[in-house]
């Protein structure tokens, strides 16, 4: 299968998806709604064609097109998947899925609303199979657009704020990194990630910078962790790592929940796939250099995002935060995994666990965060448009399958053993501890916090009294029982048998650790 | 076909048809629609279009053209400036056919001013003697000066009119001031001559503020900060279409005019006018982008923007010679489709009377007209600087020659601006796809949108969109655009 | 320096000063006259004839003559009304007289600095009638040519600003 375009074939699939729900569902919003999500399903059914035939031994590239764009400017049309593309290409196609699921209510000029969720899912696509920095960074800045639209059209109250937040927190993050790309196209001549990799992996990519930017007089090595710094902001934006989250809160508050489960189930881990594909493997030495400050800032991300999610009450605002923290933790992997370099073959097994259990969390994660959010989009829509922890309680015993299958994804987040979240937190915890190890003690503050809010959750939604407004409050139908088992079942798959996914990312995961050696 | 007549073709082709539009006016009654005068000069941009295409077969056989004893250089660059100012014409002249609510008078003037001012800019960027470019200069300022106050008994347009009237002839005269300095610093106004004298006097001083006084004149004209307190005032009186055209063909001609007065005919004094590019570049894009964050007034924000354009193409100049006249070619290009697009768009929205004016106005225009609120939306899009659209290639471009260049200031400086940017632009977006209060979008009529207009439109928005996905023709085009001087050293003047 | 170019700049900057100075936009129109008069003085002393016998032709003879008229057939005694007398030390005076100062110096340090490219051994070329005649058919034909486009669109403009639309008649 390799001759033929699959992967351009499955960006390409969304887009004409989107014009053909803008044009057939101008009559009915039914139609609409059911075209997304057959456009959806066969987005995911091409995913799972490329899962079938992907070669598992292959460290490198598959499925590689490769044609000139702008000869004069070196920017080539270049696709390729490895094990990491390929895990979050099958993520971003369930995620939308679900997010189409939880958006089934929405009433507001339908077509528009299902065109642009298939429009993301057609830009996350495209980040996560192009190989070559302009490329890569069109789908990256215009998957913001559509998102724009979707939280500025349909979201809460406080949309207009929110929605430019996130559009000028990302662009600013995006500029800088722009401008460091540019500045080492100006020495390497080149924005292949795989060459600039190759150059900066032989040691070349300095010398050059600094014979081709010689800027302020600044050293080599200074010249580098500037260049670093700018590629390292944009994707710390989109992460978010805190300091750089204040815009997320906001925004996934005031957007409409299916908004929101695009936004942290696969749009975040654009940014995670910014730090492996690019970060890692160009600018380890630079890592490595200021990775007292970085390891800092995954602890801060891990402790204070689980913090402030205890402090919230919005269900939303809770998860936002939770969010925050289960991120950070992929954060902890990847930075302890350039802590040393070498590669004795201890150190590689402790580098291999921890980037493998980063790339399981970034998929477990997204499967999750997602749920959780359909769940809050169920309980929203049933208690008309609440999301207060007061506004619930006792829910239990109304709707008791609602209260199970959300106690399973929560806990599932939570990371309880026999669930996915578990299996990738201790991979990173197991893989991190030796490398990182105060940084990866004071992460654990963070489990046991996650526990404290998520328990507390649970508690006030499900147990206690029922509120007398809730007494007629309908458990899940057996539609959205059926609807809602797959993704719980693929929470159990992967927490039992996390082979199923590994076994696709260990040739990457290995091609990756050694890479890091400076 | 002689030499001479075929360097004129695309003027010689406007020029007739203006007069033709001239003699033709009276014939048709008063009263009636003046729309066939459109049409005629509808063909007669396009044919100029066509002859400028025609010269670039020419030249890609044979060489530049010179003609007129070296007064005129036909090369590719002043090819590119022919074809872009012939397209921009004839998209604002497709756009306004429907502009004017009939029966107006002066239907048939306009459409002869538009022409007559083309017939300037296409000088300006084809004469490498700047006696000839400051006629041109006259022949585009004049013609702009006059088609801004048409919407005549409009305070707002007299005052635009006579603004811009006063202003642009204080900065023409300090563009001629400059010419006859540099004539008596090197005893020639003929770019060749001037580099040439150039190289072998001893004190430039009085050249290099006669490149100072030129860079005055001209920075009036593309609105360079800090030249550029004229811009929204006359912007928000002018019409809109006239503000598309403006606010983009005699830019490109002047920064055509400048690309070749700096890099061809004053080499020798890089280091000193470099400074002075900076300073301008630097202060139209910080004051561009500062000042149209306060504005409500949708034509001043997007007079404050070009302002912050008009920096960012003059970063361009900071790169190497040929990617400064790369770059700057490639932004202008740009530029002039989205912004013509974004023009065309408000002229269609608020028609002659333009009624709706603040961004208030435009609260919840997207459930009312969709697909203009789109195009609308694409072409802020494209001005922010979005991927996919020209815009993001354009900037890019810019930068990477400035960055090259080793000016890493100026690209982090131009880049800041442009998420500053982000800001107003978003603005106008956020209003326009908001629901809608009770008295705005109450005065956008819904109207059809005439054939002519949506081809105008279509046309700026494929430019857009062409430029961002597949830009490789026009880069090609572009590379081999720098000029060279050769042809005009040889000959000085002579007395026979 | 001679004395002849010491009397006519003095008279040409002295006409401009009063032009600018003088409140009756006739008083103006007239020392005007006498500015572009003196500077007529400045061309002839140079030895180009033709282009100050054309100064005064043109620009004292025909466009300041226009001028008075212009004003007098039609609301000249509206403008002078209209006019606020000003203060000769307001704010925008001073920082004109400021602007012109600075740029006047610099343009007079270049003057002072500049060095011709070859001594004045060879004589200056003679600026007569048929000189000038002889560069505009040849080097020059083509910018006399446009300058007719140029005019033309002046005209347009003029009966464009001053012929009323019929908006403005009904």
């Amino acid at each position: 299968m390799n001759a033929f375009p699959w992967l351009s074939l499955l960006t390409a699939l969304p887009v004409v998806g989107a014009g053909v729900v803008l044009v057939a569902g101008a009559r009915s919003d039914r139609a609409a709604r059911f075209l997304s999500v057959g456009f959806a399903v066969g987005a995911l059914c091409i995913a799972l064609l490329l899962w079938h035939g992907f070669d598992v031994n292959v460290g490198g590239m598959q499925l590689v097109e490769q044609h000139a764009w702008v000869p004069a400017l070196h920017i080539q049309y270049h696709l390729g998947i490895d094990g990491l593309g390929l895990s979050m290409l099958l993520l971003s196609a369930i995620v939308t899925l679900i997010s189409l699921g939880a958006s089934w209510k929405i009433e507001d000029r339908v077509p528009l609303y299902f065109a642009l969720i298939l429009l993301v899912e057609a830009c996350l696509f495209g980040a996560f199979t192009a190989l070559n920095f302009i490329h890569w960074f069109t789908f990256w800045e215009l998957c913001l657009i559509p998102a724009f639209f979707l939280i500025k059209i349909w979201g809460g109250p406080r949309r207009t704020p929110a929605a430019t937040q996130f559009l000028v927190y990302t662009m600013a993050g995006s500029v800088a990194m722009l401008l460091s790309f540019l500045a080492m196209y100006l020495a390497a001549n080149t924005f292949e990630f795989e060459e600039l990799a190759t150059i900066a992996q032989s040691g070349r990519l300095l010398p050059s910078l600094a014979a081709s930017s010689s800027w302020m007089h600044l050293t080599p090595e200074h010249l580098g962790l500037v260049i670093f710094a700018g590629v390292f902001l944009g994707f710390a934006v989109k992460v978010p790592v805190i300091p750089f989250h204040t815009w997320l809160p906001d925004t996934y508050a005031e957007a409409p929940t299916g908004t929101t489960i695009l936004l942290t189930g696969a749009m975040s881990k654009m940014g995670l796939y910014g730090f492996l594909r690019i970060l890692v493997p160009i600018f380890a030495p630079q890592m490595q250099s200021v990775l007292t400050p970085l390891l800092w800032m995954a602890v801060a991300t891990v402790v204070l995002g689980s913090l402030s999610a205890m402090a919230q009450t919005d269900l939303k605002r809770i998860f936002a935060y939770s969010s925050i923290n289960h991120l950070g933790y992929c954060l902890l992997g990847i930075f302890a995994a350039v802590r040393y370099a070498g590669s004795d073959a201890q150190l590689l097994t402790q580098r291999a666990a921890a980037l493998s259990g980063t790339m399981l969390q970034m998929f477990n994660h997204g499967i999750t965060a997602a749920t959780i959010f359909w769940f809050v989009a169920i309980l929203e829509t049933r208690s008309g448009g609440a999301r207060e922890l007061s506004d619930f309680g006792g829910l239990r015993r109304n709707a008791p399958v609602l209260a199970g299958m959300m106690g399973i994804a929560l806990f599932s987040s939570l990371g309880l053993p026999g669930l996915n979240g578990f299996i990738s937190e201790f991979l990173i915890f197991k893989g991190a501890f030796p490398l990182a190890t105060w940084a990866t003690a004071l992460c654990t503050i963070g489990l046991l916090i996650t526990a404290v809010f998520i328990l507390n959750v649970i508690q006030r939604v499900f147990s206690g009294p029922l509120q007398e407004r809730h007494s007629n409050f309908l458990d899940l139908s057996g539609k959205e029982q059926m609807l809602l088992a797959p993704a719980i079942a693929l929470m159990f798959l992967l927490g039992l048998d996390p082979q199923i996914l590994l076994s696709h990312l260990n040739a990457t995961v290995l091609q990756l650790t050694n890479t890091i050696k400076f | 076909m002689s030499t001479n007549l075929l360097a004129l073709l695309p003027e010689l082709v406007l020029t007739i048809t203006g007069v033709l539009v001239m003699v033709l006016e009276p014939v048709i009654p008063a009263g009636k629609s003046r729309k066939p005068l459109g049409w005629l000069a509808i063909l007669g941009s396009l044919l100029s279009g066509l002859a400028a295409f025609y010269q670039l077969q020419i030249v890609n056989a044979q060489g530049t053209l010179t003609a007129f004893y070296s007064t005129i250089q036909i090369d590719p660059f002043s090819i590119f400036f022919h074809l872009l100012i012939a397209a921009v014409v004839l998209v604002t002249l497709l756009g306004s056919l429907d502009y004017f609510e009939s029966p107006i008078t002066h239907a048939g003037e306009y459409f002869a001013l538009v022409l007559f001012g083309a017939v300037g800019m296409m000088f300006m960027t084809s004469s490498v003697e700047l006696l000839m470019v400051f006629i041109g200069l006259e022949i585009s300022s004049i013609s702009t000066y006059i088609l801004a106050g048409f919407r005549k008994g409009r305070a707002t347009a007299s005052e635009s009119s006579i603004k811009y009237f006063l202003l642009g002839s204080f900065a023409t005269a300090f563009f001629l001031y400059g010419v006859a300095l540099i004539y008596g610093a090197t005893g020639s106004t003929s770019i060749g001559p001037i580099a040439a004298g150039l190289a072998i006097t001893r004190t430039p001083t009085m050249a290099i503020l006669a490149v100072a006084m030129v860079l005055i004149g001209l920075g009036f004209k593309v609105s360079a900060a800090p030249f550029h307190v004229w811009t929204p005032d006359v912007y928000q009186g002018a019409p809109a279409p006239v503000v598309g055209l403006m606010s983009t063909a005699p830019k490109a001609a002047a920064f055509a005019v400048l690309l070749r007065f700096l890099f061809n005919g004053t080499p020798m004094l890089h280091g000193h006018w470099i400074l002075l590019i900076e300073i301008l570049a630097v202060a139209s894009m910080c004051l561009g982008n500062l000042g149209a964050l306060k504005q409500h007034d949708v034509k001043r924000l997007l007079a404050y923007s070009s302002i912050a354009h008009a920096g960012y193409l003059l970063v361009a100049f900071t790169g190497t010679h040929q990617n400064a006249v790369a770059g700057a070619c490639f932004y202008t290009a740009t530029y002039a489709a989205m912004n013509v697009g974004a023009f065309l768009v408000l002229s269609q929205l608020s028609g002659f009377s333009e009624r709706i004016r603040s961004i208030e106005d435009f609260t919840g225009l997207a459930l009312k007209r969709p697909g203009m609120s789109a195009l609308l939306g694409f072409f802020l899009l494209s001005l922010i600087g979005i991927p996919f659209t020209g815009g993001f290639f354009g900037k890019f471009y810019v930068f990477s020659g400035a960055l090259q260049n080793g000016h890493v200031w100026l690209g982090i400086v131009g880049l800041a601006n442009s998420g500053v940017a982000c800001f107003y632009y978003l603005r106008l977006l956020a209003a326009i796809y908001s629901r809608p209060t009770s008295d705005s979008v109450a005065y956008i009529p819904v109207r059809k949108v005439t054939a002519p207009a949506a081809v105008a439109l279509a046309a700026t928005a494929l430019a857009t969109l062409g430029l961002g996905i597949l830009p490789n023709k026009l880069v090609h085009l572009v590379e081999r655009a720098t000029p060279t001087t050769t042809a005009a050293v040889a000959v000085q003047p002579t007395q026979q | 320096m001679s004395l002849f170019f010491l009397i006519t700049a003095a008279i040409a900057i002295g006409g401009t000063l009063a032009a600018m100075t003088r409140r009756n936009p006739i008083h103006c129109i007239l020392s005007l006259a006498l500015g572009l008069v003196g500077v007529a003085g400045v061309y002839l002393a140079l030895g180009a004839q033709f282009v100050g016998f054309t100064q005064i032709l043109v620009y004292v003879g025909a466009v300041a003559i226009l001028a008075t008229f212009a004003l007098m057939m039609t609301q000249g005694h509206i403008v002078s009304a209209l006019i606020e007398p000003r203060r000769a030390f307001s704010r925008s005076s001073v920082s004109g007289f400021v602007t012109a100062a600075g740029v006047f110096s610099v343009l007079g340090w270049a003057a002072q600095s500049y060095r011709p490219l070859t001594p004045s051994t060879q004589q200056a070329p003679a600026a007569g009638a048929k000189e000038v005649g002889v560069a505009l058919m040849h080097t020059y034909v083509l910018p006399l040519e446009v300058i007719g486009v140029l005019l033309t669109a002046a005209l347009i403009g003029a009966v464009v600003i001053a012929l009323p639309s019929e908006e403005e008649r009904s």
